[in-house]
């Protein structure tokens, strides 16, 4: 493949060329007699294409965002001997590459190997692919090259930071039949002492409570609250208009890791939780129980990627249809646009139990221009507007105002516990 | 073993003396044999060039680079066919080193990013070998360039050309120019990529 610049000698070639013509001048044509031998004495011995053999090999193929990942790229020369090869490892623009580079240009001789190694450190989350190799086999004339891509491709899942809310009380509002961790306010089977009832054949006799027994002459037995789970479907706002701030530390990435943070917590407490991602498209996890469901969950949230303009109606639609009935939903937003404030009272007036947690657009901005001191009237002024829409909101839904540089387990803190029904 | 910042510079070194030596040439000739205005002209395309390339090593903005190579050579011609005089064999020879010097810049743009991460002694030999094989070649290439020129330029009938045949010098130019086009869009004769 020409390069660039055997087309700009030959083009001073020709440039000569005509000159001399114009002007009759025969020493000009003797200028263009250098780029043409030129041209023509590297094109005798061609370059040729490289033959290689290539592995790349990964310390890990699940790294979370800031871990390092070594890669090591052995290349071995299977064709004739190449005096200069180029090689490039594609590296994801979300990765840095902190130690070695994936970009060495060497001497192979026909059966020699090399190993490169490299480490890469994923900025976001997300999933990645290392890869193609692109082999250059270049001539040192610089006129031409010729080039094999190896199209070896190394799949790199970076999922997003698991925000530790252990301590936070989130749990569904409303209650389903099946056993779980959340006191139901019914008669049932759990842990948590309810009353007492006559003895009826059938009851356990561990149930029995023998000093109520020895008190009232007859047998006693004692009734427990029944623990039971609920359905939560969470709903991310990763929507074009709902991103504020650099990709890496962008609202909807803050979204997503609470998004995560939250899921885990409910799976925890033996709850179904479902999820649904607003963006170009509606990307949705149908509830489910357990460490399964999590992984789905992960799944869909590593690949959420900002943008479209899907309304939450769209949202609200899907939620009455597709979903289980009063499932309580908590909605990921930063809160940005009226169409998203609606949404929260349309479900309200539904009868739906909504928790809203929102990281905060403004404290984002905040961070970004911290040492800009003539912000701090905008600042006020955006928080204090801010402050206003989620006071109304707090009529309909608990809200945890989110300043991403705390942990969300410090705004969850906030959240007054659901009323159980 | 020298450290990788050593051999970085080696490889910046050559093809950086190379354009500062063109530089002079230019400017001495200028100084000779331009009038004012000449050395006006001349000395502005001049700075302009050296911006570039300054411009070039300090970004590793590597394609400023073919802009100073275009206005160093433009300075360069201009003064020699409008006051020195078009003397055939140094006009060649200079425009043999500027092909060099535009050959040993991309070898540069290569190797100054490679020597820059590339501390691993088990592969510096590989580098070394394929940066010094390179270097060479150019150089070697690049004089055989101006020898095999300066024969072509004694063999060439280009006597007909001063004879003032119009349909001689159409002729002519036109098989210099079929021979132009077929080296300039004939692809690589090489085999294809192979993976």
């Amino acid at each position: 493949m020409r390069t660039s610049l055997a087309s700009s000698l030959a083009s001073v070639a020709g440039i000569f060329v005509v000159l001399a013509l114009l002007f009759l001048e025969w020493r000009l044509l003797l200028l263009a007699i250098p780029p043409l031998t030129y041209l023509v004495l590297a094109g005798l011995r061609p370059v040729r294409a490289p033959v290689l053999d290539v592995i790349r090999e990964v310390s890990e193929d699940r790294a979370p965002v800031g871990q390092e990942v070594s890669v090591t790229l052995r290349v071995a020369n299977r064709g004739p001997r190449i005096d200069l090869l180029e090689l490039y490892d594609g590296v994801p623009r979300e990765f840095a590459v902190p130690k070695g580079r994936p970009h060495l240009a060497l001497a192979l001789r026909n059966g020699e190997q090399v190993t490169i190694t490299y480490t890469v450190v994923p900025r976001v989350k997300g999933q990645f692919q290392l890869g193609p190799v692109i082999a250059r086999s270049l001539s040192p004339s610089g006129l031409d090259y010729e080039e094999a891509i190896l199209p070896i491709r190394t799949t790199i899942n970076v999922p997003p930071r698991l925000e530790d809310i252990r301590r936070a009380r989130i749990q569904p509002r409303r209650t389903r039949a099946w056993v779980g961790q959340i006191p139901s306010r019914l008669i049932g089977l759990g842990t948590e002492f309810w009353g007492l009832r006559e003895y009826v054949p059938g009851d356990e006799t561990r149930r029995i409570n023998w000093k109520a027994t020895a008190r009232l002459d007859r047998l006693v037995t004692n009734e427990y609250e029944g623990e039971r789970s609920g359905d939560v479907v969470i709903v991310l706002d990763a929507r074009q208009e709902a991103v504020v701030g650099p990709l890496a530390a962008s609202t909807t990435e803050h979204g997503i890791r609470a998004a995560l943070a939250i899921a885990a917590k409910i799976l925890d407490g033996r709850n179904r939780v479902g999820l649904i991602v607003q963006r170009n498209v509606l990307d949705w996890v149908y509830p489910a129980f357990g460490r399964k469901q999590l992984f789905r969950i992960l799944d869909a949230l590593v690949r959420v990627r900002p943008g479209g303009e899907w309304s939450f109606r769209h949202v609200s639609w899907f939620l009455s249809r597709f979903f289980p009935p009063n499932s309580q939903v908590v909605l990921i937003s930063p809160l940005l646009d009226a169409d998203a404030l609606r949404a929260v009272t349309d479900l309200a007036a539904r009868g739906t139990a909504v928790m809203i947690v929102s990281p905060s657009p403004i404290e984002v901005e905040r961070a970004m221009y911290s040492e800009d001191p003539t912000l701090d009237v905008a600042y006020r002024l955006l928080r204090m507007e801010r402050e206003n829409a989620v006071s109304a909101l707090r009529r309909f839904a608990d809200v945890a105002d989110w300043d991403p540089r705390d942990p969300l387990a410090t705004a969850l803190r906030g959240v007054t516990p659901w009323p159980r029904h | 073993m020298a450290p990788p910042l050593n051999r970085g510079v080696w490889v910046r070194l050559l093809p950086r003396t190379l354009f500062a030596a063109l530089v002079v040439w230019t400017a001495i000739d200028l100084v000779v044999a331009a009038p004012p205005l000449g050395w006006a002209i001349g000395s502005s395309l001049l700075i302009i060039s050296v911006a570039c390339a300054t411009w070039a090593a300090r970004t590793s903005a590597f394609t400023w680079n073919r802009a100073g190579r275009t206005l160093l050579g433009l300075a360069f011609v201009g003064e020699r066919l409008l006051w020195t005089g078009a003397d055939p064999v140094p006009m060649m020879a200079f425009i043999v080193l500027l092909i060099g010097l535009g050959a040993m810049q991309s070898l540069e743009r290569v190797f100054s990013r490679v020597y820059a991460a590339v501390s691993d002694p088990e592969i510096l030999p590989m580098v070394d070998a394929a940066a010094f094989g390179a270097y060479a070649r150019t150089l070697g290439l690049l004089a055989l360039t101006f020898v095999v020129s300066l024969l072509l330029a004694l063999l060439v009938p280009l006597s007909l050309f001063r004879s003032g045949s119009l349909f001689t010098a159409v002729a002519l130019s036109v098989v210099l120019i079929a021979l132009i086009a077929i080296l300039a869009l004939a692809p690589s004769s090489s085999r294809g990529p192979e993976a």
